[in-house]
């Protein structure tokens, strides 16, 4: 069975190949050892499919995962009674739903412009020993998985303990705004941006900016992109026309 | 290394260096993301898309379960020549539009099958399929069961080596990052990442070894 063993050093160099990783010094190299060698070439092969395996494995589980998300949200069923004036009055009911459905629908040029850069903050690296900001970096976990709702339910009871702090209001905020609750990201994010000596000081002016944003108030949002120094709240100012 | 394009945390020089990357190879923030398997990135490809195909399949005497597997497929085609840069979007509705056209000439395929024949008499108003720059068949047939061979093995592989490799391939974290969450060094992380991927090419080709 162990036959054919592959050292440390000839995995590595394999994975490195594989990822792109390998210098311009060591390519020519291996892919002239390709060409000759066929237990490299089996086992460079081997791997590869190893690493599509684990990456495809993980994305079905995960596709799997939106597709719950999507259905949960699709369960609002209207019902009807057979009655002609309650069905006029749902007809006019849905009228007046399907308008501001197409007006929601078609996208306003801040919006094109805010899902062209938002992206949620990255979040902070997580300790993995009990920190007395335990249930904060539990929060974390399940924020920088994407999962904003676990992470802003963990983080709800304590903003109430801490309200001023700035590192809770800004990823508040995020979280908020990543869900699509434009208007709750801004309450958290005028909050977080009240801190000037916070770390995250030129982030939050920025977030607060691509809710504002969302939200349609275009000069509000200018006024805030303008206090960050991030270099994406220059771009995003260029693109409004608004350039500092 | 995670890479990173016009995020808002990343220092200045840093976001510069990507805007003139992401110029120079005219991908959008979505693609890049995409291709390092951010789960916005993800999550937004595959609910910006469904419905689309859902009411394609629906309206070509398929089901909702045959629509979400035949989306799923492929969004994981898609997902494979993005990732493998055998298809090049250069914005975000070319992606939508390639992710659509490759749903639908997989439920034409399907359509057409004996498999489907069998079932009932083939009477579907669908077009003729379009032709695609890569449609996720590039890959040869001896690789693509090499491939389900390693998916089943991974099944079987415990569920700290499992964990571990998510986090280095599918999550693309820096051995500096696992190393931390791990609470160990970053030598011990490699070595475990290699006694892992050894037991998992044992479980998948081990009868392959002669």
């Amino acid at each position: 069975m162990k036959k054919h063993n592959q050292s440390q050093e000839e995995f590595e160099r394999i994975e490195r190949y594989l990822t792109g990783r390998m210098d311009d010094n060591e390519k020519p190299d291996f892919e002239a050892s390709l060409k000759t060698d066929p237990r490299l070439r089996k086992q460079t092969e081997e791997v590869r499919a190893l690493l599509h395996a684990i990456e495809e494995k993980k994305l079905r589980e995960k596709l799997d995962d939106f597709h719950e998300e999507l259905t949960a949200g699709n369960r609002r069923v209207i019902s009807v009674r057979p009655f002609l004036k309650y069905a006029i009055a749902a007809s006019i009911a849905l009228l007046i739903g399907l308008g501001v459905w197409l007006l929601s629908v078609r996208k306003t040029p801040d919006e094109k412009l805010f899902s062209q850069y938002f992206k949620p903050d990255p979040g902070l690296v997580t300790p993995m020993s009990t920190t007395p900001d335990y249930e904060f970096y539990r929060g974390m976990v399940d924020y920088k998985q994407g999962k904003y709702k676990p992470a802003i339910r963990r983080w709800r009871p304590l903003i109430e303990q801490k309200p001023k702090n700035d590192t809770l209001n800004f990823y508040l905020g995020v979280a908020w705004l990543a869900q699509g609750e434009n208007k709750k990201a801004i309450v958290y994010l005028s909050k977080a941006v009240k801190y000037p000596n916070s770390t995250f000081i030129n982030e939050a002016w920025y977030y607060l900016g691509l809710a504002l944003l969302k939200e349609g108030h275009s000069e509000k949002a200018i006024h805030s992109f303008k206090k960050s120094n991030l270099e994406n709240s220059n771009l995003i100012l260029k693109e409004m026309g608004s350039a500092k | 290394m995670k890479k990173q394009y016009l995020t808002a945390v990343i220092p200045s020089n840093m976001a510069k260096a990507a805007t003139v990357l992401y110029q120079n190879t005219f991908t959008s923030p979505l693609v890049e993301a995409i291709k390092v398997n951010e789960e916005w990135a993800l999550r937004t490809l595959y609910k910006d898309n469904y419905e689309k195909v859902e009411t394609l399949i629906l309206r070509n005497s398929g089901t909702k379960e045959e629509a979400k597997d035949i989306f799923q497929e492929a969004f994981i085609a898609a997902w494979r020549n993005i990732k493998d840069n055998k298809f090049l979007p250069e914005n975000n509705s070319a992606i939508n539009g390639y992710l659509y056209t490759i749903a639908k000439n997989k439920w034409m395929d399907y359509l057409r099958s004996p498999e489907y024949k069998k079932k009932v008499a083939f009477n579907s108003s669908i077009a003729e399929p379009v032709h695609l720059p890569a449609d996720g068949k590039g890959d040869s047939e001896e690789f693509n069961k090499k491939l389900s061979v390693a998916m089943e093995a991974f099944e079987k592989l415990g569920e700290a080596c499992k964990n571990l490799l998510i986090k280095f391939y599918f999550e693309k974290k820096s051995m500096k990052e696992i190393a931390e969450e791990l609470q160990m060094d970053a030598s011990s992380a490699r070595n475990k990442k290699y006694r892992c991927m050894q037991v998992l090419r044992e479980l998948a080709f081990e009868k392959d070894v002669e």
